[in-house]
């Protein structure tokens, strides 16, 4: 008798704990997310979404996205491939595909900035986007896993698209963006950098030094990508691309990284002091 | 930490001044020992206060502006240390309530403010704040430190356009900012977590009210700590006369459910109380009114004791109160009110619908059925005229009348405790003490969570420099240079409407309506910067004028800031929109930086202001270059 009246009691405490726990589940369910995981990076959001691992500031003035679609790898005859082919199979690529737990854990995971935006997109083999940021430097880390015929790759480039008005200028003054006589002027004028323009002949010049500017006339902050000594950076003006290229000397099986060091200034000035 | 210390000595003073006044005047007019009511004592004090700064402030008005701040300062700290005094000499006469009643709600609404707190400030470091009606109640402030006060806000700023409630509640926020000098951005920072604390505490103490239950009590503080509704009612982080007014009424509501059982009402507190919840908020002062007043009626009458009378009323009189407003609002076209920005806050039901999820998740759709259904098997009859003026509330705020939403400021409180109670009635019916501590944090833990999910949505749009924030560190440096320089003279400043009312609020320089810029100032406005480098471009923008105080300017300031050229990019329609505002602060762009050269070129404009957010610039209105007189 004592049995069957505990029973019934751990019966009916189990029957309101699970109600409460549906109840309590479902409450959280129902709520709104914002779009994307984000990660504050100055003036600049870091976000991950379906597009990519993107750094935005009043869109739709910037938006410097790193994902697969414009990303390539060299092969050793030369031929350069993009990571996803511009075909209709392109279509096919899921990116970041999350159980709605996991996106819930990880937007109240970055409301306390402890989850790095992360991406991945698939294709039968993955290229994963991977974030790390530091005050003010970041680091995105591109990994191609499981590429077939990965032994074969002797480099690969990690690309940014940048927008049309962008100033895109190394640290020796050469301007590599098409921007209009009075904007370079006004930059020198504003700031005293003066920049020279590098000629429209060459389409995919390859920039000297090891520091790239980005600066948006429309908003504040500025960018700075920094190559490794390995890594070359190309401007490709037709698709306004930067193109940072990692020679492999020595071909993985299964893994092919690139890493992209970005440094953020909240002005011009302060990024021409960086040392 | 020592810059902390001024900002949560005033931000407490805020409650603490009138409480003061309140009893001193409650014992001066009362001999022996009274019973101690502190909601009675600041509703008293506040009146008592707002009646001293009405009369300071039209007795000094013929004193000149500079030493009028000085008056009111010293008669001020001199009328509250003689409040002070009383209380401290009477002190051993207090009796106060039982430690062992109040310590519960105390320390639960102690260490849930302290979690809010915690996730709602973590990227909003001090002073940065996050809640935008601050600046037209900061500006009206300023305009009362200079010893300006009227009853009506709208005849003291053009800021003011609707006159929603008295300037009782400004003239309490201005006096701790008088008396103890303390930086205004920091003082709202404080007074805010004491009204979170106190939306907590009512919240308990209803519930604890209605239940005898500490644990009714701690289900119902927990939901309202962590759901913040956050547009339009704004109930527990936003302190402002709605709020105010909303979390009086419900500590109103707890006074006289303890009255019931006795049917002896303290008529005069009430009265008191109730006057002074409406000057706070005309609309939650009457709606307060009207809920108390059917809740007294009810429980005396005999009706509500008939189940078949209860049902009936739970059915018919919210739909009816719904279909009656809905069609009102129609006839009437009270869309229109307040120059139109009514209509602004006309939801459809879908769209409250959405924000019933942002607050809440699918709690609200869950907790709520399932809490009054338990709820009617408690006996108190209080309980079932409780849900049935929920239900009402719940049908004024549904209907479609524009600013319905704002009800739900005083509806939430009961939302909440029918919530509360349903939880309560499942978790006390379990056998094991462990499980009742699990399910009570397990609870805790699922509001915390939808807490965190809203504040992530709703702070995304007004990200800079990685923190969520209206006002920033630089805005408060330009406003403080303004008042040095420019506020003994007659100082008019320009510029886009969501700039006009930082800077106004920051540094007492007077605008044409801040963000509430009329229709007339906006065209002008936008007409002018269609051609900012010609020769008409300084005197057209004289053409915009105050409609409060139309005396001639003797300087005219044009600030350019990040948000004015975020609202330049904008359309015209939401240029001339009451409703559009640039919500948070930008730092200037290279484009900016650029016109701003570009103006200063013509000989009107000269700089006397510059930071990485905005650059002020003096200019001269008139056709004759070179003319006119630069500070």
């Amino acid at each position: 008798m004592q049995l069957l009246t505990l029973g019934k009691k751990i019966l009916k405490e189990a029957l309101l704990v699970a109600a409460l726990l549906v109840m309590g589940v479902a409450s959280v369910l129902g709520s709104p997310t914002s779009k994307s995981v984000t990660e504050k990076f100055g003036h600049f959001v870091l976000t991950s979404s379906s597009l990519g691992i993107g750094l935005h500031q009043n869109e739709p003035y910037t938006s410097y996205v790193f994902n697969a679609y414009n990303d390539y790898l060299i092969l050793a005859d030369g031929t350069r491939l993009a990571l996803v082919p511009f075909d209709d199979t392109r279509f096919n690529v899921k990116t970041a595909p999350n159980p709605v737990s996991e996106k819930l854990l990880s937007y109240i995971a970055s409301y306390f900035d402890i989850a790095p935006p992360s991406n991945q997109f698939s294709k039968g083999y993955q290229m994963l986007y991977e974030t790390a940021k530091e005050g003010n430097s970041l680091l995105v880390r591109r990994k191609v896993i499981n590429y077939p015929n990965a032994a074969n790759v002797r480099a690969t480039g990690a690309t940014i698209l940048y927008s049309r008005d962008d100033l895109v200028f190394a640290s020796d003054g050469t301007l590599y963006t098409e921007n209009s006589d009075s904007v370079v002027g006004n930059l020198a004028k504003i700031y005293g950098v003066k920049l020279v323009k590098h000629t429209q002949l060459v389409r995919r010049p390859q920039v000297n030094g090891g520091r790239l500017y980005l600066v948006n006339p429309r908003v504040a902050g500025v960018l700075v990508m920094m190559s490794e000594p390995n890594q070359r950076v190309f401007v490709n003006k037709d698709y306004r691309l930067i193109e940072v290229e990692a020679q492999i000397n020595q071909p993985a099986e299964t893994e092919i990284t690139l890493n992209n060091k970005i440094l953020y200034f909240d002005t011009l000035t302060e990024a021409m002091k960086y040392e | 930490m020592n810059n902390l210390i001024l900002p949560i000595i005033s931000g407490l003073s805020f409650y603490l001044f009138p409480i003061l006044t309140g009893r001193a005047v409650v014992l001066f007019l009362k001999k022996g020992r009274e019973r101690a009511n502190i909601l009675y004592y600041f509703a008293i004090g506040g009146l008592v206060l707002y009646g001293l700064m009405l009369l300071l402030t039209a007795v000094i008005s013929a004193l000149p502006l500079t030493t009028k701040p000085d008056y009111l300062r010293a008669i001020l700290v001199v009328f509250l240390s003689l409040a002070s005094l009383v209380n401290l000499s009477t002190f051993k006469d207090l009796k106060v309530i039982s430690l062992k009643r109040i310590a519960p709600a105390v320390l639960t609404a102690l260490f849930l403010s302290l979690a809010v707190v915690y996730l709602w400030r973590r990227d909003n470091p001090f002073p940065q704040l996050l809640n935008w009606d601050i600046f037209e109640h900061q500006t009206l402030v300023n305009y009362i430190k200079r010893g300006q006060l009227h009853f009506i806000s709208s005849r003291i700023s053009d800021t003011f356009q609707f006159d929603g409630y008295s300037t009782l509640f400004h003239a309490l926020l201005s006096i701790p900012q008088i008396t103890l000098g303390v930086e205004p951005f920091a003082f709202w920072w404080s007074v805010e977590y004491f009204h979170l604390f106190l939306t907590i505490l009512a919240s308990f103490l209803l519930a604890k009210t209605v239940t005898r239950s500490n644990l009714a009590g701690l289900l119902t503080a927990i939901i309202s700590a962590f759901v913040f509704e956050s547009y339009v009612i704004y109930s527990s982080l936003f302190l402002i006369p709605q709020t105010l007014a909303a979390v009086l009424s419900v500590f109103m509501l707890i006074y006289v459910l303890e009255h019931f059982k006795d049917k002896k009402y303290p008529w005069i507190p009430l009265a008191i109380i109730a006057v002074t919840i409406f000057l706070s908020h005309y609309i939650i002062g009457l709606a307060t009114i009207l809920t108390l007043s059917a809740l007294i009626f009810l429980y005396q009458s005999l009706l509500m004791e008939k189940r078949l009378v209860w049902g009936l009323s739970f059915i018919i009189l919210p739909l009816t109160v719904f279909a009656l407003l809905t069609a009102l609002s129609g006839f009437l076209h009270l869309d229109q009110l307040n120059s139109g920005e009514a209509a602004l806050f006309s939801y459809t039901l879908t769209k409250k619908a959405e924000f019933a999820q942002l607050f809440y998740g699918y709690a609200l759709y869950i907790l709520l059925p399932v809490g009054a259904l338990l709820s009617l098997h408690l006996k108190e009859k209080a309980v079932r005229i409780l849900l049935l003026l929920t239900a009402v509330i719940l049908a004024v705020v549904l209907a479609g009348i524009p600013y319905s939403l704002k009800f739900y400021v005083l509806g939430r409180y009961l939302t909440h405790l029918f919530m509360g109670l349903g939880l309560w009635m499942v978790i006390k019916s379990m056998s094991f003490r462990l499980m009742k501590v699990l399910s009570t944090s397990f609870i805790a833990v699922i509001f915390m969570a939808v807490f965190i999910l809203n504040l992530a949505y709703w702070k995304n749009p007004l990200r800079y420099q990685g923190h969520a924030t209206n006002l920033e560190s630089m805005e408060i440096a330009a406003g403080r240079f303004l008042q040095e320089k420019f506020e003994a003279s007659n100082t008019f400043l320009i510029s886009d409407p969501s700039t006009q009312y930082v800077l106004e609020a920051t540094s007492g320089i007077n605008t044409q309506g801040g963000a509430y810029m009329n229709l007339d100032s906006r065209k002008i406005f936008v007409e002018a910067l269609e051609h900012p480098y010609g020769d008409q471009f300084a005197q057209k923008l004289t053409q915009i004028k105050d409609t409060v105080n139309v005396t001639s300017p003797n300087i005219y300031l044009l600030a350019l800031s990040g948000r004015f050229f975020e609202w330049q990019e904008a359309k015209e329609e939401d240029k001339l929109s009451l409703g559009f505002n640039v919500w948070k602060p930008y730092d200037l762009a290279l484009n900016d930086l650029i016109f701003i050269e570009n103006l200063k070129k013509t000989s009107r404009f000269k700089e006397v202001y510059r930071n990485e957010s905005l650059v002020i610039l003096q200019f001269t209105p008139g056709n004759n270059l070179g003319f006119g007189k630069f500070l």
